[in-house]
């Protein structure tokens, strides 16, 4: 698919000196990040992520619909997000979703559209600090290599924007012992946080 | 020399009914044991108790015990060749006897203990890497080692001199003794060392391991001689003299009340102040986490130290052959506990990550311990049998 | 089955007649001695004796010419043909200039899934049974970094569990390392990027290496390690992850078959969080790099004095 519908506008966020993007080879993004002052540049791209979108493009339906500004929990089909879990309550669908005639487009808080697959800039404008981990390595994860070329995984891999909280899961099994030998059974648990149970003890009194 | 060999050979081949049915027990353990060696060699170490938590055990409980009875032959060699005492100098041939017979076991307990023991030549220098100085069991090789051959080199030259109806030149051999005397007290403090280097293991790391293996050593030691010069004074008609055994037992004694005063040591620095140094010694004493497997050795090891003590400070109790040599079971065995299990196990438990995983000898474990056990007496009885049988006069090159 | 066991090769011994028939019985036994030692038989493990006896009678690796080395990658692979059944490739990859290794993990974001254990247990060709996992993950009571109550068995439904942290632990790659010294044998050393390495040909099995680790990062094979078939992973070098002996230690490598090549190491593909950091110290763009310069970092057990290569941090 073509590597980037991205508007001639985001050219101008480079005016800003901080951000500057451009199309990629590869269909993957690439962002340059002002690291400390005085360092050189990070450079990464992003793996994408828009192709493997069930309901893209929004467009292909929503082309068709009345945009409705008010916030609302949505009466949709299955799958198709009715409301969030993100923001306790603080953001609804078109803090991000852009409802203007461009269906397939995020919007920053800027106002200014955002492909898809630079969503991760969207996530920024209240992440920031997860934003600034993340294209230094400190946060998420870098695709097969350590160095070269380096591709990181969006945010949107791991994180559901819709529910964002990644929930429990099983761990795998725990350590074996050695062949032949039984594990230790009957542990009496250790002696804990000590001043815990003296102010436990006070308060139940 | 070759003669001298023969002889020595036809020597330890004659002897009573007993010798042949001790010898014959001994061969018979020595079987079983290599049995199971041979078990252990095709299976691997997990046919005994040891693990990722716990990974010197039983074997290397009795290697540092060993190293301490050899070391302590020196108690023998001090007083018969500084000091001149006629008497000690006529029995301590025997005391080499068994430091020979304790090295050798010692070595074949690191042996046994080797993953891969066909590679044990990597350690020698040339065809092999050698890591030396910086490894502490390289060092603990190359002191063994020279122990082993001055306490067979020494031995070996007065016996043949004896044997040859003539006197070992004392200014041959002197300069061995005095290297052997020092060389004593390294291989117990280098082996001391070997577990007090570990900064990783804080029940070892201390200054203080050094000074509590020698103190301990020269209680088993002389506590084992004092039995051996007994068994041999039964056995044979080789004159022992009582004044021997009281500077021994005297020796003993000193040694058995500083060692104490160490435990004591121990015991007030880890306990007063209790941090992550003392996690292993309390499970030693008392147990930690509902685990306390080696909480009644150590006790017993230090009620059997205590009361072998009270018996040695009293005066007439310790000339008292009787309660003498059920003080010298009671040191050698609590030494034992102590030295061995007492010291190398706590040192595993918990993991440096904190896990608490215990530890419990397997059958085979104890079988090949028992095999080098009775090995080291089967060499002791064979030496022994020489060594009387040269300074009696019934061996000699003119016949 | 014990590798190294010795018998001499049969050797023609001529009997009788002249000097011809001496020389030819010489000839045919020393054609029927070559055929012994270049047939595998189940006395050296499958292996032929030829190889047995080069394996046994070898230099220490930094000793090893390139030929020789070359020599002993293709008697492992030959091993563990025989052996497992599945053919392996075995490299020795050298380590690339102007890198020394580093590792991070975010503590704040462990959620204890072990994926990282399993990662490595796969990557690394670790026998199924026997106990040898190099990373363990240690449940922690939130609020101490007390190792003594930490929970190395979790097993609850789901995790995380309130109240705790996850840390998982594995070797440090120490830049003082205390085992390196104890080796008596030289059998374990430091390579030029970092990575403590352990010759497997080499090492005696006398276990004072574990020991002297502060870690508990080396790990004993009391028993042939055990590997399905179908789970050998053929790519492997010779200090990393190709197939081990019993009786030898081994430890985390930091997956040199990969990372000497530029990948990351399993432990850091496998987790599912992120909370795995890897890359050049020596890089001051590299992310390692960055982490250790913003974040707030800590190593375990740094007053040992043992340097470590591999730190905590946390959002």
């Amino acid at each position: 698919m073509p590597g980037g519908r991205i508007p001639g506008f985001l050219m101008m966020l480079s005016l800003t000196g901080l951000v500057q993007a451009e199309p990629a080879a590869e269909g993957t993004v690439v962002e340059k990040v002002q690291q400390d002052p005085g360092r050189s540049e990070v450079t990464f791209s992003v793996r994408p992520r828009r192709d493997q979108l069930y309901f893209y493009p929004c467009a292909d339906c929503h082309e068709f619909m009345d945009s409705n500004g008010d916030i609302r929990q949505l009466e949709v089909e299955t799958g198709h997000p009715a409301g969030l879990e993100h923001g306790d309550g603080r953001i609804w669908c078109l803090s991000c979703h852009s409802s203007t005639s461009q269906y397939n487009m995020l919007h920053d808080l800027l106002g200014q559209d955002l492909d898809l697959d630079r969503g991760y800039r969207v996530c920024a404008g209240c992440h920031g600090e997860h934003y600034r981990d993340w294209s230094h390595g400190a946060h998420g994860k870098r695709v097969a290599v350590w160095r070269g070329e380096r591709v990181l995984f969006s945010c949107v891999e791991c994180h559901n924007p819709h529910h964002p909280a990644i929930a429990p899961r099983a761990p795998q099994p725990p350590p074996p012992v050695r062949a032949g030998l039984e594990p230790m059974k009957g542990q009496v648990s250790g002696k804990g946080v000590p001043w815990l149970s003296r102010t436990e003890g006070a308060a139940s009194e | 020399m070759i003669r001298f060999l023969f002889d020595a050979v036809r020597t330890v081949l004659q002897g009573p009914r007993e010798y042949w049915l001790w010898l014959l027990f001994l061969a018979a353990v020595i079987a079983y044991g290599v049995a199971n060696y041979v078990q252990q060699l095709t299976t691997g170490l997990v046919v005994t108790g040891m693990s990722d938590q716990v990974s010197w055990g039983f074997y290397i409980s009795n290697f540092a015990f060993l190293v301490g009875i050899a070391a302590a032959a020196v108690l023998l060699v001090i007083p018969a060749y500084i000091f001149n005492r006629r008497d000690v100098k006529e029995v301590v041939l025997v005391g080499e006897g068994i430091a020979v017979a304790a090295v050798i076991m010692a070595m074949l307990f690191v042996v046994v203990d080797l993953g891969r023991p066909e590679r044990f030549w990597h350690m020698i220098p040339g065809p092999g890497r050698f890591n030396f100085p910086l490894s502490l069991l390289a060092w603990d090789v190359v002191v063994l080692s020279g122990y082993l051959l001055l306490n067979l080199g020494i031995p070996f030259y007065i016996l043949y001199s004896k044997y040859r109806g003539g006197e070992p030149s004392l200014r041959l051999y002197f300069p061995f003794v005095v290297l052997a005397i020092f060389w004593a007290i390294s291989i117990h403090t280098v082996t001391a060392f070997l577990f007090s280097a570990n900064p990783a293991r804080p029940y070892w790391h201390t200054a203080l391991l050094g000074p509590r293996f020698i103190a301990s050593a020269f209680v088993s030691g002389p506590g084992l001689i004092i039995l051996t010069l007994q068994v041999i004074r039964r056995v044979t008609s080789y004159r022992i003299e009582q004044s021997v055994i009281d500077l021994l037992a005297l020796i003993m004694t000193f040694a058995l009340q500083i060692n104490l005063f160490f435990v004591v040591a121990e015991l007030f620095t880890d306990f007063y102040n209790e941090g992550s140094h003392s996690v292993s010694i309390r499970y030693l004493f008392f147990g930690i986490e509902g685990f306390a497997s080696l909480r009644p050795w150590i006790w017993t090891a230090l009620g059997m130290n205590l009361v072998a003590v009270t018996i040695l400070t009293i005066h007439p109790l310790r000339r008292n052959l009787v309660t003498l040599n059920i003080a010298c079971v009671l040191a050698c065995v609590g030494i034992w506990i102590e030295k061995g299990m007492g010291l190398v196990i706590p040192g595993f438990i918990p993991t440096p990550l904190g896990e608490v995983f215990e530890y419990t000898p397997t059958r085979t474990e104890l079988g090949v311990s028992a095999a080098i056990w009775a090995l080291g007496f089967m060499i002791f009885t064979l030496l022994a049998k020489l060594v009387i049988a040269v300074e009696q006069g019934k061996v000699t090159h003119a016949r | 089955m014990s590798d190294g066991q010795q018998n001499d090769p049969e050797v023609g011994s001529g009997a009788g007649g002249g000097r011809r028939h001496f020389l030819k019985t010489l000839g045919l036994g020393a054609a029927a001695a070559g055929a012994v030692a270049a047939a595998p038989a189940p006395a050296w493990g499958g292996r032929t004796l030829k190889d047995a006896f080069a394996d046994l009678f070898r230099k220490h690796y930094k000793e090893m010419s390139p030929d020789e080395v070359e020599a002993a990658l293709r008697r492992i692979e030959r091993r563990a043909e025989a052996r497992l059944g599945v053919g392996i490739d075995c490299s020795n990859t050298p380590p690339l200039e102007g890198v020394v290794f580093g590792y991070a993990i975010n503590v704040s974001v462990c959620r204890g899934y072990r994926d990282c254990v399993s990662g490595c247990v796969k990557e690394n060709n670790l026998g199924r049974d026997s106990q040898v996992q190099y990373i363990r993950v240690l449940e922690m009571e939130q609020g101490t970094l007390d190792l003594e109550q930490a929970d190395h068995y979790y097993d609850p439904a789901t995790v995380p569990v309130e109240g705790k942290y996850y840390l998982p632990v594995q070797c440090m790659q120490c830049d003082d390392p205390p085992c390196v010294k104890a080796c008596p044998v030289e059998a374990t050393w430091m390579e030029p990027d970092g990575v403590v390495v352990v010759d497997y040909d080499w090492c005696i099995g006398c276990r004072y290496c574990m020991t002297a680790c502060p870690y508990w990062a080396r790990h004993f094979n009391w028993t042939e390690p055990q590997i399905p078939a179908e789970e050998v992973n053929s790519n492997t070098h010779y200090l990393g992850n190709r197939p081990r002996p019993r009786g030898v230690v081994e430890k985390c490598h930091f997956c040199l078959q990969r990372t000497r090549v530029g990948r990351e190491p399993a432990c850091v593909e496998a987790c599912p969080t992120g909370a795995r950091v890897f890359g050049n110290l020596l890089d001051p763009d590299s992310e390692i790099r960055w982490i250790l310069a913003n974040k707030t970092v800590f190593r375990l057990k740094e007053d040992l004095g043992t340097e470590p290569k591999f730190w905590y941090y946390t959002d």
